[in-house]
């Protein structure tokens, strides 16, 4: 009965490897145009406005003087304005003037790739406090090790046993309670 | 002189001697396999000074920051792949000696000259710290926030191809700081009634982030597999450096020493710079300039002894002022502030002893760096096979270990992933994030000090530009990034 459940596991397993493989082909060459120039400083404009606003309810002042607790995150927040203004409206003057800009071809599976990746540390952050922290490595590392397609089970048992020693090293040597 | 010999007292200790080995060690590891850097390994390793005193802790630190240096070399002599960016310069002779047959030879020549760079660099500190901090100790307010002020000129050197992205990272850096209490008024800042950032973001926290949880997203584009090539032959080969090599080698080393320590000491420069422009040197200054790039062994020993060689410099102003001259050396301001060492002017005033004893460490930090690199660089040359798919998982583990060991508080974790994020955008919109780290290191004594001259000046800027040394400060901020921004403006025209 034991062995059924684990062959159906392992079927269930390859199925998923080569559908991720699928999937990987047909994303393999798909490129995104992306204007890091451009982009860059908008968001940090957005940024910059966005602490501006909250400024007022965020940063109480107690009385008017020399400085004040809002003084000195003006100024790097206007230093923020000032360069992504300078960026921007260099960029601006290029497209104006006909000029090439930086232009950057995302590859789309990079990208997913790197959401995977955080997908499976935010499980593991998750996880955490409910497994506790040697249980939860475990699990991240063993995922991690399948996520990279790793066949040798030898790697499995390093990266194991290396969860194992860190975690027994914070909680009895460093004397961390580790969840 | 009391200073001196209570600082070997402080010093020469079984506990500083093991920590330094073993940061020795990491820091050979972390520097030979290409992937890992120095930065994530101090960062990794960061934690554990927690429970060390200061002095344990900085060799810990100088341990990993100088063994790096020279670990670097392996994978680039090894398999052509600098496993730290300022290796480049040695790696087209070194792997070229590697090729004909010489890789152990090449090997003992980056040690060496690593050794002799970073003893001569040890020297220059021990001679040079004392003097400077001596001169540091007459600087009032407004001076001081001219030194943070010059400290964060680093953000010219590591800002990439645009100096303003530079900038807007470090300011950005510099409001992340601010957030949490105000140190002056009490007032909360941006804490949106969040109760674990009444006291701000922990630099270590932000850091793990930042350099070591981002890398790992960063994986996602990388190859997980080191290519081997020649790793068994360095065991069949001698590696003996004959005298007339020596011979050729000597003046090229001892200038690049020079060279390296100038350029360690100016804030925003680092390794890397030091290791071409020696190489460039000795190549102008060779007899056998054809050799160079083709196994040269006066090109090996001049990169690698000025990478070294800015080790020790980068810490006079550190030590003096409180000044990190490069991203390593700013996370070990962050180690001396943990031991509730104070970076400032006053640093020395207040804890000669214990600057000394991180001084005449670095020289045995150095002694022992040669003694390692000795007797394990053969097995040093496996580990640049270590697949990097088998250390991600490990270096997350460390990094979440790490992240809620500062304050036992899983929100701390959140914020860890943050930052990886944060960083993990940055590289994309093409902002570098040392800079940030820049801002996170210097912001509250910046800000405070910009504070404090304003109130003594009743608001006026004027403060500044008042006294001769913040004159001289100012001067000195201009020129350092004049040279930085006139460097970068003829390397692009070169690449052009």
């Amino acid at each position: 009965m034991k062995g059924l459940h684990m062959q159906k596991f392992f079927t269930l397993l390859l199925r998923l490897d080569s559908k991720i493989d699928r999937m990987g082909e047909t994303l393999k060459d798909k490129k995104v145009k992306f204007y890091p120039t451009l982009v860059g400083p908008i968001v940090f404009l957005l940024f910059a406005l966005a602490a501006f606003l909250a400024m007022p309810s965020q940063v109480k002042i107690q009385a008017e003087g020399a400085t004040t607790a809002r003084t000195f995150p003006t100024l790097l927040l206007e230093i923020i304005v000032v360069g992504s203004v300078v960026l921007l409206a260099t960029e601006l003057f290029k497209i104006i003037r006909k000029k090439t800009i930086e232009v950057q071809e995302i590859e789309i599976l990079t990208e997913i790739k790197a959401v995977v990746i955080l997908a499976l540390l935010g499980l593991y952050a998750l996880l955490m406090p409910l497994i506790g922290f040697i249980a939860s490595s475990l699990l991240f590392s063993v995922a991690m090790l399948y996520y990279f397609r790793i066949k040798k089970r030898s790697y499995y048992l390093i990266v194991v046993l290396s969860a194992l020693v860190i975690g027994l090293i914070f909680r009895y040597l460093l004397g961390v309670r580790l969840p | 002189m009391d200073l001196f010999i209570q600082g070997f007292q402080q010093f020469f200790t079984l506990s500083s001697f093991v920590y330094m080995n073993i940061g020795l060690l990491l820091g050979l590891v972390f520097g030979a396999i290409p992937g890992l850097t120095v930065i994530l390994c101090i960062v990794l390793f960061l934690p554990f000074t927690y429970t060390m005193g200061p002095i344990d802790s900085f060799m810990f630190l100088l341990g990993i920051y100088c063994a790096g240096g020279y670990g670097g070399s392996i994978s680039a002599i090894l398999i052509n792949t600098p496993g730290t960016p300022h290796a480049t310069a040695t790696m087209a002779d070194g792997y070229a000696l590697t090729k004909m047959g010489q890789s152990k030879k090449a090997l003992n020549i980056a040690l060496q000259a690593s050794t002799f760079g970073g003893m001569f660099s040890a020297f220059t500190l021990l001679f040079f710290a004392p003097q400077v901090a001596k001169f540091a100790q007459k600087m009032g307010t407004p001076e001081y926030f001219l030194v943070c002020l010059f400290g964060l000129t680093v953000i010219a050197g590591v800002s990439g191809k645009s100096l303003i992205k530079g900038i807007i990272s470090g300011a950005f850096g510099l409001f992340i700081a601010t957030i949490g209490l105000d140190p002056m008024t009490g007032s909360t800042r941006f804490i949106f009634k969040n109760i674990n950032l009444y006291s701000g973001f922990d630099l270590v926290i932000c850091l793990i982030g930042l350099f070591a949880l981002s890398e790992v997203l960063a994986k996602s584009k990388k190859s997980n597999q080191v290519t081997l090539s020649s790793l068994a032959e360095v065991k069949s080969e001698s590696g003996k450096i004959s005298k007339k090599e020596y011979k050729r080698m000597a003046l090229p080393a001892f200038l690049s020493a020079i060279i390296g320590v100038i350029i360690g000491i100016i804030p925003g420069t680092g390794a890397s710079m030091a290791s071409f422009v020696s190489y460039d040197r000795a190549r102008q200054m060779s007899k056998h300039k054809d050799e160079f790039g083709k196994g040269s062994v006066e090109g090996i020993a001049a990169a690698e002894t000025a990478n070294n060689a800015v080790t020790g410099a980068t810490l006079i102003p550190l030590l003096t002022m409180g000044i990190p001259g490069d991203g390593a050396v700013a996370i070990m301001l962050g180690a001396l502030m943990i031991n509730g060492l104070t970076p400032g002017p006053n640093l020395f005033a207040k804890h000669g002893v214990t600057m000394y004893a991180i001084m005449i460490g670095l020289i045995f930090v150095n002694l022992f760096m040669y003694l390692q690199g000795r007797t394990l660089t053969k097995y040093f040359a496996r580990v640049v096979s270590i697949p990097v798919s088998i250390l991600t998982p490990i270096i997350v583990i460390f990094c979440f270990a790490g992240a809620f060991s500062v304050n036992a508080s899983m929100f701390d974790v959140g914020v860890t992933l943050a930052f990886a994020i944060i960083a993990y955008l940055f590289n994309k919109l093409g902002f570098s994030t040392i800079p940030v780290l820049l801002g996170l290191v210097l912001g509250a004594i910046t800000e405070e000090n910009f504070r404090r001259s304003l109130i003594l000046s009743d608001g006026s800027w004027e403060i500044f530009v008042q006294s001769p040394i913040a004159i001289a400060f100012l001067v000195v901020i201009f020129l350092t990034v004049a040279i930085i921004v006139g460097n970068k403006m003829k390397e692009s025209r070169r690449s052009m």
